[in-house]
């Protein structure tokens, strides 16, 4: 028996570990990807005002703050039996859209793009953004980082801080915008939805143009057949903010449709002894193991799912790139793992035009900022979906609202299950006898996972306080042979 | 004094995840001493390319941090320069994007970073348990920290020569 060790994953939030078991003949038999970090985030909210929450939850991770924030201040909301005015609603929106342009942009120049644009097999110190950079040049390098930040600029605006963000109240949103400002971020919007044109045409040219990347995306070791999960508006366009869940099975037929306080008769977690993160699986399906098809209950929710799930995207150029993609495939839904970066391309794009939108509403810069008609009912679910999946906050409170529990569903840990397949899938195809297992080869079953873009900073934080950490060696009859124990 | 001329010291991690926070908890109290018209300060939870970002503009930064070697007694206070810098708690994250590449995007982007940046990393314990308060290896020396921390800085401020490593003691001054 041989075994490879992936630790740490590279351009990965978080810490991970991949453990791949080969037989005596060389063949892949099993992959284990393991999260060993622990954070114990949800007892520490216990105790604390709810409303304080949507300030305490950005500090989770630095990544993904703004769908902290939002979740949070969702399920603030619900529990006191609020609805935001229509002005706080399209600021908050406009704070998520900001939000939604930098991470994907960030995600597909400095993550996707060193595989695709330097290429998977190419020498570890060139693929990374630098070497993205050093191919397609500093002028566009110069704009990554330009678009990037205008869009922190306006989170920084919108929320008080880019990062640790203050601006969601029960009912509403602490401070508005002006004239000016509207007018400013409508310029910043405008560039966004150019360069999110110019990335999905960048995209097209280089990965689309070449004959071997477009074999791997339809034909190599990334598909995977499992339920697609995701947000969706009234008319089942995709939609981040608010809407309800859709699920359809594998040849895109709804299962089900449901609003997000309804999750725990639609959701599931398993515990595994070899991972810390939990297993969400779709609860009346059952738990069915690690198995692709139509009797899983294994799903994915993805930049890709959401666009599975829908019916559309609610901006027009937006739209005609989703059909494209859908075209190109032959039909919806979609299961290469790789198009996760194309379908992360058109939200980019989505994001871009409903941030120019919300910016040219007139309704952005009103003044009723909060609705003060709080009916307390002790309990809320708030629910948007994060650039890595769907994201749920539910809290209970006592009579005063003060938080007695906390439950979080993160995008990465409604993944889990999928990731491990997909690395697994992988693994067992591209590693064969007689193949040396260099590092292009690590990565390209690195990259089953990276259109994922996980992030563990969040995901590893159900048990409370502090935890051992432990580490299980296994031979191939799943048996632990050494134990490493972290007091 | 225009903005370019302009001192900042930033103060990193994340202030509820017990010793992770000793940089921002630093800044807080040094904010109160340090009274330089020229010094500017920020709190910083964010990493990578950021960083750069928001160093934009001054001539001299200095950062501080913590770390996790393992190799000297926790409290233990390095000082690293662009030169010879060693990964710490934030300047390593954002999807693996690390300060070095940073700065070396900022290089090839000719984006315009400080021309001295000081690193102050504090050799922690603890950074993985949700809490407001420093790890109890590391709380019975905050005083000194700050104080020495201070120190480094005063000096820094007016161009002084610093050691750049501390002695058997893990004393600074």
């Amino acid at each position: 028996m041989k075994r490879y060790t992936i630790d740490p994953i590279t351009r990965l939030e978080g810490h991970g570990k991949i453990e791949i078991f080969c037989t005596d003949e060389g063949e892949v038999d099993n992959v284990y990807f393991q999260v060993p970090e622990l954070r114990g985030f949800e007892k520490f909210c216990e105790g604390r005002p709810v409303e304080e929450l949507s300030q305490i939850v950005t500090k989770i991770c630095g990544v993904c703050p703004g769908c902290h924030h939002m979740a949070s201040g969702k399920a603030a909301d619900k529990v006191y039996g609020v609805e935001p005015t229509s002005t706080a609603r399209k600021l908050r929106e406009l704070f998520y859209m900001a939000h939604f342009v930098h991470s994907h942009i960030a995600h597909f120049y400095a993550l996707a793009a060193p595989d695709f644009v330097v290429g998977p097999n190419a020498k570890p110190e060139d693929r990374n953004i630098l070497g993205v950079i050093g191919k397609v040049g500093k002028e566009v390098g110069t704009e990554v980082i330009k678009q990037r930040r205008l869009a922190q600029e306006i989170q920084a605006l919108l929320g008080g801080h880019q990062t640790h963000v203050v601006m969601n109240i029960p009912g509403g949103v602490r401070k508005g915008l002006s004239e000016e400002q509207r007018f400013d971020i409508v310029d910043k919007a405008e560039g966004f939805v150019e360069f999110a044109q110019f990335s999905l045409n960048l995209f097209k040219d280089v990965v689309l143009g070449n004959n071997d990347y477009v074999d791997l995306i339809l034909n190599g070791p990334y598909n995977l057949k499992i339920h697609s999960m995701g947000m969706v508006d009234t008319n089942n366009k995709v939609n981040f903010y608010d809407g309800s869940i859709r699920v359809v099975n594998i040849d895109g037929i709804e299962l089900y449709k449901y609003l997000p306080e309804d999750y725990l008769n639609f959701i599931e977690e398993r515990v595994e002894e070899w991972s810390y993160l939990k297993f969400p699986y779709l609860k009346k399906m059952g738990w069915n193991g690690f198995n692709e098809g139509n009797d899983s209950g294994v799903y994915q929710a993805t930049p890709l799912s959401r666009l599975n799930v829908s019916e559309g995207m609610a901006t027009p150029l937006a739209q005609k790139e989703f059909e494209n993609m859908y075209n190109t495939f032959g039909g919806k839904p979609v299961h290469s793992t790789l198009a996760m970066h194309w379908a992360r391309l058109v939200e980019l794009l989505y994001a871009a035009e409903h941030c120019l939108d919300l910016a040219r509403d007139d309704e952005i810069i009103g003044n009723e900022l909060q609705n003060r008609d709080f009916k307390f009912t002790g309990e809320g679910v708030g629910t948007v979906e994060a650039q890595r999946g769907t994201l749920t906050h539910h809290y209970w409170t006592d009579k005063k609202g003060i938080v007695t529990k906390v439950n979080i569903v993160v995008g990465t840990t409604n993944n889990n299950a999928a990731i491990c397949m997909s690395l697994k899938k992988a693994a067992q195809k591209i590693i064969h006898q007689g193949i040396k297992v260099d590092s292009g080869i690590l990565n390209m079953i690195e990259m089953a996972f990276r259109a994922y873009d996980p992030c563990f900073s969040c995901a590893t934080h159900h048990l409370p306080g502090k935890m051992p950490l432990v580490v299980h060696f296994r031979n191939m009859n799943g048996d632990v042979f050494r134990t490493i124990r972290r007091k | 004094m225009s903005t370019s001329q302009k001192i900042l010291v930033m103060g990193m991690g994340n202030d509820i995840l017990s010793d992770d926070g000793i940089g921002i908890r630093l800044l807080r109290d040094l904010q109160q001493r340090i009274k330089e018209p020229d010094v500017e300060f920020k709190e910083v939870f964010e990493s990578g390319m950021q960083v750069l970002e928001l160093m934009d503009g001054y001539t001299k930064a200095i950062i501080l941090d913590g770390i996790k070697t393992g190799h000297h007694p926790p409290a233990t206070i390095y000082h690293f320069t662009p030169d010879n810098f060693k990964d710490t708690l934030h300047l390593t994250s954002f999807h693996n994007i690390t300060f070095r590449s940073s700065n070396r995007i900022a290089e090839r982007l000719g984006i315009k970073v400080p021309v001295q940046v000081h690193i102050l990393a504090v050799e922690i314990v603890e950074s993985e348990l949700f809490s407001t308060k420093l790890s109890h290896e590391i709380e019975p020396f905050y005083t000194k920290i700050r104080h020495d921390i201070l120190k480094i800085i005063e000096k820094l401020l007016h161009n002084k020569v610093v050691k750049k490593e501390p002695d058997s003691h893990g004393n600074w001054l």
